[in-house]
């Protein structure tokens, strides 16, 4: 029966030719999508190493000269830096919230970064600087490699010390490296590449090794350092006023309920402090929706073009094969006449519709392969061109493309079983 | 026409899959064309787009090194060094671009929260926004630093419960700092982003204090430059002039300021909104096409088979005006005039739906940018999407895909052998 699908698939070339890149063109476009989605579930679908659920951002404005409330006396550093850190007392003082930390390009869902280099040996590796107040591991769960809990990361980071991410030196390095812990257990020494002591790269004082934290549901970046910048050894508490501009704190679940409401019912008295007043609370979930809304709109758009795509190649098979059917009534009632039976016709197109397809499917696959290859269908930092990638979404695109094959030529296909031979004989060819 | 009507009449299956094959793709096509062109063509306010020069990024470079040290919108102090006063320049501005949300009240009236740009006079003469009571703050109160602001009517409505006239002169708190409005607008929808915000107030062009960041030309503003016609390369030249003395002041600092290829057209602008480097258009446009390809091909292969199914039934007809001495390619261009009507008819239904959905349902498919929240949804008005570029794209699509569709078997049809044609019995 193959053999005679296939001679007859060749015999109406002309109308297969276009149907056959018609089928091309949507399998590539369809694996195409495929693959985007399997890339982008797989990034987000990976560890994110923290928590955000019960976060909130306070965004902290502080007052100018130009209003009546200005307070000069609170102008200088180190008044400035004191009422931050009475606005972090005021906070951590409020039964609903469990930790408070100010921070740097640091929270999560973030679009600024600033970056450090530190090294081992003659290595040198740079990464996301996270500099942040001691309660920062506990907003957001970072977790120890070697099990230790938030609370114990507090402590180091409250005795100045560095948490550095495992991946800190081996993310993308081009050549294999240690891990972090590694590193320290083999006893080497971290250093500051970008301070100099007495003429020598002071050392980290290095604490907990911590599991990364990445940058967004759709981003593997994960590789930081994340120290308080007031217990540095570097510089002195004033860096608490130049240098933190995020305040987030973490809400206990059974407080969270209206808080940003509450929390800003509060914005005129208890959290005015020296000339800084509080102005919006969002909570992170909203920030990383917001941040994260190129990739879900591009989710979604390229839902929609793959719907697309499925209805026109259905509209397309039914177009198609029910002008076949039409032009093929005598040789169906032959079929019918010879012993065929009903449900064998209706196998038959829709097995002519299949076999195109596979015909198809190889050279789909191929232009697959070479769009990989050639860093065309690349988001994300997946890592790419691995065969079981090429056979998932190849496979799901095939699987797409025959269930819109089998529902196109459905109608014509059920048409053309009701064909009585005696009455299509008869009709005067 | 009666001739397309019995036609489409008497295959009611195939007409009704062309017809909605062909609405379906126009649709799409024309949605992908108008999330475009509603980000590049004259959108009111940003009436002025097609005209108007953008720069802005700053970034800087350790010199001799090509990897850059940071990278930020720029300094007051910067951006007015490289665009007062240039010669070939009608208006400059200096603006901030994304807004910042801020406490908003009047006396006595409840708090709420508003984005607020910060702007000069100048903002207002390129942007074209339609003031509902009073006037934009003048250069005298950027200057003088005097604490005007123009609000946008719902704002007007929130505050002071008042209508646009007499909101005019009263005194609004911002961020606990008194403002006077001078003006209410209408409000503007986030789509034209450059001009939105629901309060402007005046930008503080003191130069900045010293910060190891400020004096590189690292800061929060923007620049729009509107050039007096036809000096746009002049206008390019001059401040690239201007680019080079910093430049030269700055290697005392062992840095370099880099621009990103600014000042440059709205489409640069809107292709990338945090440039490093010139944003690469022409990798927009290709993959843009190349998207459109996609959406014509695979519904033309569609139609072309449609189309064959419905001249097969006329083999006999085109024998006998061929008999009668008809031209092939006059055949070829009845066919493709007769399947224009229905493609068009297609077309219409599908531009129709487009702007049916682009009215109602704009703020759900239009993305603008990702780093920022807006108070407002990113409306549209239908009217603004009656512009001639998207009718000019759809007949072109229309064009296009009838071409595909019905010019190769239009081709085949007309090569029929007229004696075999008219000797067929059906």
């Amino acid at each position: 029966m193959k053999k005679k699908l296939l001679r007859q698939i060749l015999n109406e070339w002309h109308t297969n030719v276009w149907l056959a890149l018609e089928f091309l063109v949507v399998s590539v476009v369809l694996w195409y999508i495929c693959d985007y989605y399997y890339a982008s579930l797989r990034t987000y679908c990976a560890p994110l190493g923290f928590e955000y659920d019960h976060c909130y951002d306070l965004t902290m404005y502080e007052i100018t000269d130009k209003s009546p409330d200005f307070r000069p006396e609170y102008a200088n550093d180190s008044a400035r830096a004191e009422a931050r850190h009475e606005i972090l007392r005021r906070l951590k003082q409020m039964p609903e919230i469990e930790a408070a930390a100010y921070s740097q390009n640091s929270r999560p869902f973030n679009g600024s970064n600033s970056g450090i280099t530190l090294g081992y040996d003659s290595i040198n590796g740079n990464a996301l600087r996270r500099f942040a107040t001691p309660d920062f591991p506990v907003i957001y769960r970072y977790r120890g490699v070697n099990g230790e809990t938030p609370q114990q990361l507090r402590q180091q980071m409250e005795e100045g010390k560095m948490l550095i991410s495992d991946n800190f030196f081996n993310q993308y390095s081009r050549e294999p490296l240690p891990s972090t812990s590694d590193i320290i257990a083999s006893g080497k020494k971290i250093f500051y590449t970008d301070y100099k002591v007495n003429g020598e790269h002071p050392d980290v004082n290095t604490g907990a090794v911590v599991v990364p934290a990445r940058y967004s549901d759709f981003q593997l970046w994960s590789s930081f350092a994340l120290q308080d910048v007031c217990r540095d050894g570097f510089h002195g508490p004033e860096a608490m006023a130049w240098y933190y501009n995020e305040l987030t704190v973490r809400v206990r679940p059974e407080h969270d309920r209206d808080f940003s409401g509450k929390l800003m019912s509060m914005a005129q008295d208890y959290l005015h402090v020296g000339n800084y007043l509080l102005t919006n609370v969002s909570s992170i979930d909203d920030i990383r929706r917001n941040f994260q809304r190129a990739e879900t709109t591009t989710i979604r758009n390229y839902s929609v073009g793959m719907g697309f795509l499925m209805i026109n190649i259905f509209l397309g098979l039914l177009g198609t094969f029910w002008f076949r059917t039409q032009q093929r009534v005598n040789e169906i009632a032959i079929r019918r006449v010879n012993g065929a039976t009903r449900l064998g016709i209706f196998r038959r197109l829709i097995g002519e519709g299949l076999l195109l397809l596979a015909l198809v499917t190889p050279a789909a696959i191929i232009i697959d392969f070479l769009l990989l290859h050639y860093d065309i269908a690349t988001y994300f930092d997946e890592p790419h061109s691995s065969a079981l990638r090429i056979i998932i979404c190849a496979g799901a695109a095939f699987a797409l493309m025959a269930l819109m094959v089998m529902a196109g030529i459905w109608f014509p296909a059920r048409r053309a079983m009701r064909i009585e031979p005696a009455e299509a004989l008869s009709i005067d060819n | 026409m009666k001739q397309i009507w019995y036609e489409l009449k008497s295959q009611p299956v195939i007409s009704a899959v062309t017809i909605i094959g062909t609405a379906l793709a126009m649709f799409l096509i024309m949605v992908v064309v108008m999330l475009h062109q509603v980000e590049v063509i004259n959108l009111a306010p940003e009436t002025q787009r097609d005209r108007t020069l953008y720069l802005g990024r700053a970034v800087i470079y350790p010199a001799g090194s090509d990897s850059y040290w940071g990278c930020s919108d720029m300094s007051t102090s910067m951006a007015v060094e490289l665009t007062d006063c240039l010669t070939d320049a009608e208006i400059a501005s200096i603006y901030s671009l994304s807004p910042d949300e801020m406490l908003v009240n009047a006396e006595g009236s409840p708090t709420f929260t508003a984005d607020v740009k910060e702007a000069d006079d100048g903002f207002f003469r390129i942007m074209d926004f339609n003031f509902m009571a009073g006037k934009p703050f003048t250069r005298a109160d950027v200057d003088s630093r005097l604490r005007k602001a123009v609000i946008t009517s719902s704002v007007a409505r929130q505050a002071f419960s008042a209508d646009e006239k007499s909101s005019v002169g009263r005194t609004l708190m911002i961020n606990d700092v008194p403002y006077q409005v001078t003006g209410v607008v209408a409000d503007v929808s986030p789509v034209t982003d450059i001009a939105y915000a629901q309060v402007w107030i005046p930008v503080d062009l003191t130069p900045p204090a010293p910060d190891g960041w400020s004096e590189y030309g690292m800061g929060s503003v923007r620049a729009l430059i509107l050039p007096k016609p036809g000096r746009a390369e002049a206008v390019k030249r001059e401040v690239n002039r201007r680019l080079a003395a910093v430049n030269t002041r700055l290697t005392a600092d062992s840095v370099r300021l880099d621009i990103a290829g600014a000042p440059y057209g709205h489409e640069y602008q809107k292709t990338d909104t945090y440039p490093e480097h010139l944003p690469d258009v022409g990798k927009e446009r290709r993959s843009r096409w190349m998207l459109f390809g996609i959406l014509l091909l695979i519904p033309a292969i569609n139609l072309s088979s449609m189309t064959r199914s419905r001249l097969a039934r006329r083999v006999s007809e085109i024998g006998v005006r061929r008999a009668f001495g008809c031209t092939r390619m006059r055949i070829v261009g009845d066919i493709l005039a007769e399947n224009m009507v229905i493609t068009l008819i297609g077309g219409i239904i599908g531009l129709l739906l487009c702007i049916g959905f682009g009215a109602l349902l704009f703020d759900a498919i239009y993305s603008v940018g990702s780093w920022t929240f807006y108070n407002m949804p990113a409306t549209l008005s239908a009217g603004a999407l009656f512009d001639w570029t998207i009718g000019a794209y759809a007949l072109l699509f229309c064009f296009v895909l009838n071409l595909i569709s019905t010019g190769i078997p239009a081709i085949r049809a007309a090569r029929v052998n007229p004696v075999e044609a008219i000797n067929k019995k059906k």
